[in-house]
Order: C-alpha cells, then structure tokens, then sequence
C-alpha cells in the first residue's frame, strides 16, 4: 500500500519538476539572446552559442536539484501525499524562481560591463566625442 | 474528504489572484522599464523574465504553504481556515507590490542623478 504510495509520488514529482525547468529555461533563454547580442556587440553565432552554454548549465543545476531533493519518507494517505508533494514541488518552484533572478542579474551585470567597455574604446579612439 | 476539497479551493483562489495581479503589474511596468532601460527590446524581454519569477516564487509559496494547513473536518473550519490563509497570500502579494514601488522610485532616483552628473 505504502509502496505503491510512493512511487505513485515519484511518478507525479518527476514529470512536474522536469518539465517545470523546461518550460522555465525554454522562456528565460529565450529572453536571454538579446541580452547576448548586446554583451557580445552582435557577432550572432558567438552570442547564440554562449546562450545555448548557459542553457544546458542551467538543466544540469536544476533538474540535479531536483534529483538530490527526491527522497520520499513513508506516506500515510492520499492527502498526506497532496501535502508532501507540494512542500517539495513548491519548495523547488521558489528555487526556480530565485535561480532566474540570478541569472537575469547575470546577464544585466554581463551586459552593463560590455557598455561601459565600449564607451572606453570610444573615448580612446577619439577622446574629444565625450 | 473536506481537506482535500479546501486545498484545491486554496490553491485556485490564490492562484487566480496571484495571476491576476502579475498581469496588471505586467502591463503597467512596462512604462516603468521603459525609463530605466531606454531600449524597448531589453525591456521587453526583461519584463516578461521578471514576470515568470514573480509567477513562480508566489506559486510556489502557495503550493508550499499547504503544509501548513491544519486538520479540517467540518464546514465552519474550512471556511475559517480558508479565509485566514487566502488573507495572508493578499497581505503578502501587497508587501511585495510597495516594496516593488519603493525600487521603482528608488532606481529612478538613482538614474536622474547619474544623468545630472553627466551633463
């Protein structure tokens, strides 16, 4: 009973979460070429590979994540499962959440740095256009 | 029986508010983006990454915050229960909404004052 309980659980968390990160780096990086395009000042193949990069590091962390947070403890009933499932399907949404904010603070630090390097250069190269 | 019945009431309730919510913000802050970025395309992109965060972070606390729900077996504590925890979400999102206004004024202030520096 307990059993099949469980793996009942494990077979609702592993398409959820999996497909959560999908669905979640599908969008963000989606949004994340153009900050590419700017940081690498439009040479497309170099910003377009960078992202790809970027992507498979973010599904390895996060789908990792949510594989080392797996263990499920002995579940009583159907609505202790309900309660289960959602503490850790929740818990892993806010990381998710998180994760991305830190990723678009990446990309907007990675692309304020690339702007003031180009506003050096210009100066350098023709120092009265202040 | 009634618990499971007060979960998926919860969860739909405070979904749709959560949702509701990040839309009128999603529209309404573009404007704002608008000024801090000065280029329509990163601010787009920007505005429609910030509103997934905002879907999932809040979703998400819904959904972790049934662990916290405690034993319902009658119709007056569902209601209670129900009322006080849909509460808390709103008294939470509301939170978040003033301090999401106090950075607004705050980056805005900051990015008048580079500028004047600037000139």
């Amino acid at each position: 009973m307990n059993n099949s309980m469980q793996l009942t659980a494990y077979y609702i968390y592993l398409p959820v979460v999996i497909s959560l990160t999908l669905i979640v780096a599908n969008q963000l990086f989606k949004n994340g070429k153009i900050f590419m395009l700017d940081i690498f000042s439009g040479q497309k193949d170099i910003a377009l590979a960078t992202n790809a990069l970027f992507r498979i590091g973010f599904y390895l962390l996060n789908i990792g994540f949510a594989l080392t947070i797996i263990y499920f403890n002995q579940i009583a009933g159907k609505a202790d499962m309900i309660v289960r499932l959602s503490t850790k399907i929740g818990g892993f949404m806010i990381y998710l959440g998180v994760m991305m904010m830190l990723n678009l603070l990446l990309f907007m630090r990675g692309r304020k740095a690339a702007r003031r390097k180009a506003w050096e250069r210009n100066q350098f190269v023709n120092p009265d256009n202040a | 029986m009634y618990q499971i019945l007060a979960y998926s009431i919860y969860c739909s309730i405070s979904a749709f508010i959560t949702v509701y919510v990040g839309w009128r913000c999603y529209i309404h802050g573009l404007v704002f983006l608008q000024h801090l970025f000065a280029d329509g395309a990163i601010s787009k992109a920007v505005n429609r990454v910030l509103l997934l965060c905002y879907y999932l972070v809040n979703i998400g606390y819904i959904v972790w915050s049934i662990r916290t729900w405690k034993q319902v077996s009658d119709l007056p504590t569902l209601l209670n229960e129900l009322g006080f925890k849909i509460g808390g979400i709103t008294l939470i999102l509301c939170l978040l909404h003033y301090i999401n206004i106090a950075m607004l004024y705050i980056f805005h202030k900051k990015i008048h004052q580079t500028k004047n520096q600037l000139l």
